[in-house]
């Protein structure tokens, strides 16, 4: 069964229709590409997924139930992270602050639940965390606006990895990073699909998205205009569905 | 997954760079502190007594508190213009209840706060939900708790309150002034809750990347909330001990203290435009505002040197941490 | 058709005004602060009394805060139109109101200042004519409460004494902190005095109270230039334990009567604002009806009100506390 199943979704924003009725799925270990020009309408899209913007209708569907309309941190529990174009970090905060932002682990005291938080705990899983992506940061108190651009890339990657997430959002994240560092997420998406976990990767970057992808979603002014299997299809025909030339 | 090399480890570059990383407090506010009390020391021999000590503090506890809350709303980019309207109406409330209607003394405490934090509170709900910028929402307020304080007292202070009320305010155990223990109590928790709940995290995350923290799941409105009914509340409390202290609710007091408790907070650290603050150095600035006032009384230098002094100290620390930042970056 | 209606509705209005303004009874202006502050309720009722009584109308404006300069400008020049015999003034400063007030002078309706809020020779450079001033001049009310205080402490005239002056450039407060300090010196020529700014607010002149105890434990007086001060200064002396401290503030407020009355404010320097509306009336009422010439400076009274003349009434004044 899939793990995620978007119905019909419709956005307008005012008078601008961005998403025209939205429709596909994605299966647990899958990697699908969204693809699609500038203002497609594919953040908006990802950014209804994760409860930031609301649907005008149209559902979104997690293990066959209907989670449209939930907010934000309700999703993330339910399993879906998202890494943002923008990253939306919190740049005077630390990197620790920033992984745990929304979800700190909090302590109870006389056996009470308390809104305390457990520096401690938070620390050593970031630490944990930033590890095992082979990350390299000078320290996990440093300031994240004070990283370079890649560094906060991984910080956001490591955020949305930290709670053991069903489905992975990622919104261009090679689009800062140097060619090694790119090989690094691609090789993280594998591996994620390796874990079962689902991908939507969006990305203009085609080579990046045949290396990893199971499928292409083209988007083309808030339609689907292709949904196909990686190996069935072309580059050419990619950039065509993308510009619009079939 | 960076392997290229990461940027050199930012190592603490002397005292400053580390209290900046750790902390967000300014070192430059404690050496205008300590510079200040030397300069007023060696002007007046009354200046360092432990008498005078207790008198600074005192005389720094309103505007002090105030700036505590000030330093939350601030630290999440926010702006509250009403707490000097907010605290002489919390006063005026207090004194009513304790003076007019009869009431049990210490139900001014409860009355006191309760009218602060609503008034907050109301700022806060209009500020999340209506999307009336917190300048506007509030300078509102500021005109609406004056006058419906002075309305509801037709203008005349409120006189006469129980002695075990001035207590509260004039009282001094162990020779420390009620309202000196109070600002400092609420210095203490305030710092704590700033620095190690997830309310107080939330408050300087959503200053630094409002929409960040709302994609992550924070809920930025209730939490706006939250933050102006807060600082409503210190502004009932500061008009507690206000009142207290003179003996009356008086609808006109607090007359531009808002400004000074921004004053306090920015000279302390806290970043103007949210995401860094601390309670500690909210706290230094009012006392550095604090010592001039008080030195410069004891000198017997008329006020508008003192309008002046603080004027400079304000640009003065801020000028000096954008020069450190420079230094450090 | 609407139009029509409205033109006809402005016409109504306009000629309504004069009739109501009447040629037969005398009308007057006034022009007054706020009404948030209760000194210009008290003058705002002895305005309206006197009228009543003299069988005069006077119609009050009033403004939103001590600072709305700009908003009692208007009102003057709304008060303009109903075609006043007098202006009844207390103005925001010395020089906002002038121009309404040279049409005024202009048109020969006669002026009264109250309290000394406008100044005389930048008026009249302006080609306003004032008819008479009504109140305390600052300086007077300081000499009041200098000679108070100097009979309280006949035994010892050394000092030091606290000053406490209102919000800086004020010159209220500063008329009155020098009116004090110079029959001080005059009383006592070597008497300590410091003077400092109250802000007219209480917790700012606690504060001052505390800080000049530092430096001079055995303070003897404190002149505040408002009972606001001297209430704050009051609790900050008790505060401290120092019940023998005199304290005199100036006004007459309610919170400083019963301050006295409890033993607390010592005294305060009464203005009976109340006095100054209802004289200025009287005063304009006999200059019309009578043709009587008046000084170009009425004094309306003051008085030391004590514990004492609280509880025995010594003192007539004390009827006209409001
Ligand atoms: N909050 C908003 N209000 C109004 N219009 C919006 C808003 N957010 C997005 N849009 C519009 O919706 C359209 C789709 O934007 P979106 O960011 O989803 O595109 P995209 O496919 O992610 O493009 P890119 O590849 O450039 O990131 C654009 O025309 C954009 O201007
Ligand atoms: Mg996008």
């Amino acid at each position: 069964m899939a793990t995620l199943q978007l119905r019909e979704v419709k956005k307008h924003f005012g008078p601008v229709n961005v998403l025209r009725g939205v429709t596909f799925d994605l299966h647990p270990g899958e990697c699908v590409a969204l693809v699609g020009d500038n203002g497609a309408g594919k953040s908006t899209l990802m950014k209804i997924v994760t409860g930031v913007y609301s649907a005008t209708s149209g559902s979104v569907i997690l293990d066959g139930e209907d989670i449209s309309g939930t907010p934000p941190g309700a999703i993330r529990e339910l399993g879906i992270e998202m890494i943002y174009q923008n990253l939306e970090l919190a740049g005077q905060q630390d990197v620790t602050a920033n992984i745990f932002l929304g979800r700190e682990p909090t302590r109870t005291i006389f056996g009470l639940a308390t809104n305390i938080i457990d520096f401690k705990t938070a620390r050593d899983q970031a630490e944990d965390m930033i590890r095992q992506l082979g990350a390299r940061l000078p320290s996990v108190d440093i300031q994240v606006g004070k990283l370079s651009g890649g560094q906060q890339q991984s910080v956001a990657i490591a955020r949305a990895l930290t709670f053991s997430p069903k489905v992975v959002i990622m919104d261009e994240p090679t689009a800062a990073l140097a060619v090694r560092e790119i090989e690094h997420v691609l090789d993280l998406i594998k591996e994620l699909k390796s874990r079962n976990i689902a991908v939507i990767l969006i990305s203009h970057r085609l080579t990046d998205v045949f290396e990893v992808a199971d499928r292409i979603v083209a988007l083309r002014q808030g339609t689907v205009i292709a949904d196909e299997r990686t190996g069935e299809t072309t580059m050419q025909d990619v950039v065509a569905h993308i510009v619009g030339a079939h | 997954m960076t392997d290229a090399n990461p940027a050199a480890p930012m190592r603490a570059q002397g005292l400053a760079a580390f209290m900046r990383e750790k902390s967000a407090l300014r070192l430059e506010s404690l050496i205008v502190l300590a510079l200040l009390v030397a300069v007023m020391s060696y002007a007046s021999p009354y200046f360092l007594t432990l008498a005078n000590i207790f008198n600074i503090v005192l005389a720094t506890s309103t505007i002090g508190i105030l700036a505590i809350g000030a330093t939350f709303v601030i630290g999440s980019a926010g702006i509250d213009l009403s707490v000097g309207s907010i605290m002489a109406f919390a006063g005026v409330v207090g004194a009513m209840v304790a003076a007019h209607l009869g009431l049990p003394w210490w139900l001014a405490v409860p009355a006191c706060l309760a009218a602060g934090a609503f008034a907050g509170w109301i700022n806060g709900l209009i500020v999340a939900y209506g999307g009336v910028p917190a300048f506007v929402v509030t300078l509102g307020m500021m005109g609406v708790a004056r006058g419906v304080a002075l309305l509801i007292t037709d203008g005349q202070a409120v006189y006469g309150l129980p002695e075990a009320l001035i207590w509260l305010g004039q009282g001094r155990p162990f020779g420390i002034p009620v309202p000196a223990i109070g600002f400092i109590v609420t210095a203490i928790i305030l710092h704590f809750v700033l620095t190690h709940t997830r309310f107080g995290r939330h408050t300087l995350v959503i200053g630094d990347n409002e929409h960040g923290a709302m994609a992550m799941g924070v809920p930025v409105r209730s939490l706006r909330i939250k933050i102006y009914a807060l600082s409503g509340l210190t502004a009932g409390l500061a008009g507690l001990f206000t009142m207290a202290r003179v003996n009356a609710g008086d609808p006109t007091a607090g007359m531009n203290f808002e400004l000074a408790a921004i004053t306090a907070s920015i000279i302390g650290g806290t970043h103007l435009f949210g995401g860094r603050a601390t309670i500690l150095g909210t706290v230094i600035g009012a006392l550095i505002m604090g010592v001039l006032q008080n030195g410069l009384n004891l000198l017997a230098i008329p006020s508008f040197w003192q309008q002046i002094s603080i004027g400079i100290v304000l640009v003065a620390a801020v000028w000096l941490d954008q020069l450190a930042k420079r230094g450090v970056e | 058709m609407k139009n029509h209606l409205t033109i006809a509705a402005l016409g109504a209005a306009v000629i309504v005004a004069p009739v109501t303004a009447g040629a037969e009874t005398l009308l007057y202006g006034a022009i007054l602060k706020t009404p948030a502050n209760p000194h210009w309720n008290a003058m705002t009722q002895g305005i309206e009394d006197a009228a009543e009584e003299l069988g005069v109308e006077a119609v009050v404006s009033t403004v939103a805060n001590e600072g709305a300069a700009e908003q009692q400008l208007n009102n003057c020049e709304t008060m303009l139109l109903r075609e006043p015999d007098a202006l009844i003034v207390g103005a925001i400063n010395s020089n906002i109101l002038l121009p309404c007030l040279k049409r005024a002078s202009d048109q020969g309706i006669a002026i009264v200042d109250l309290d000394y809020n406008l100044d005389r020779t930048i008026a009249e450079d302006a080609g306003v004519t004032v008819t008479f001033t009504a109140g305390n001049d600052g300086e007077s009310t300081g000499a009041v409460g200098a000679d108070f205080v100097a009979e309280q402490l006949v035994d010892d005239l050394s000092g030091p004494v606290l000053v406490l002056e209102g919000l800086p450039g004020n010159p209220v407060g500063a008329a009155r902190g020098k009116g004090f300090r110079d029959r001080m010196a005059e009383i006592a020529p070597d008497i300590g005095m410091t003077t400092l700014n109250g802000d007219w607010d209480r917790g700012k002149s606690a504060n001052i109270t505390n800080d000049t105890l530092q430096r001079n434990p055995d303070l003897k007086a404190v002149f505040a230039a408002n009972d606001t001060m001297a209430l704050g200064a009051t609790e900050a002396l008790l505060a401290a334990g120092l019940d023998n401290v005199i304290v005199v503030g100036v006004d007459g407020t309610s919170d400083a009567i019963q301050s006295i009355k409890s033993g607390r404010l010592t005294a305060t320097v009464g203005q009976f604002p109340y006095l100054v509306g209802k004289r200025s009336v009287e005063l304009l009422t006999e200059k019309f009806q009578d043709h009587t010439e008046l000084d170009s400076y009425q004094s309306t009274g003051q008085s030391v009100i004590t514990q004492s003349i609280l509880e025995d009434g010594s003192d007539e004044m004390i009827q006209y506390l409001r």
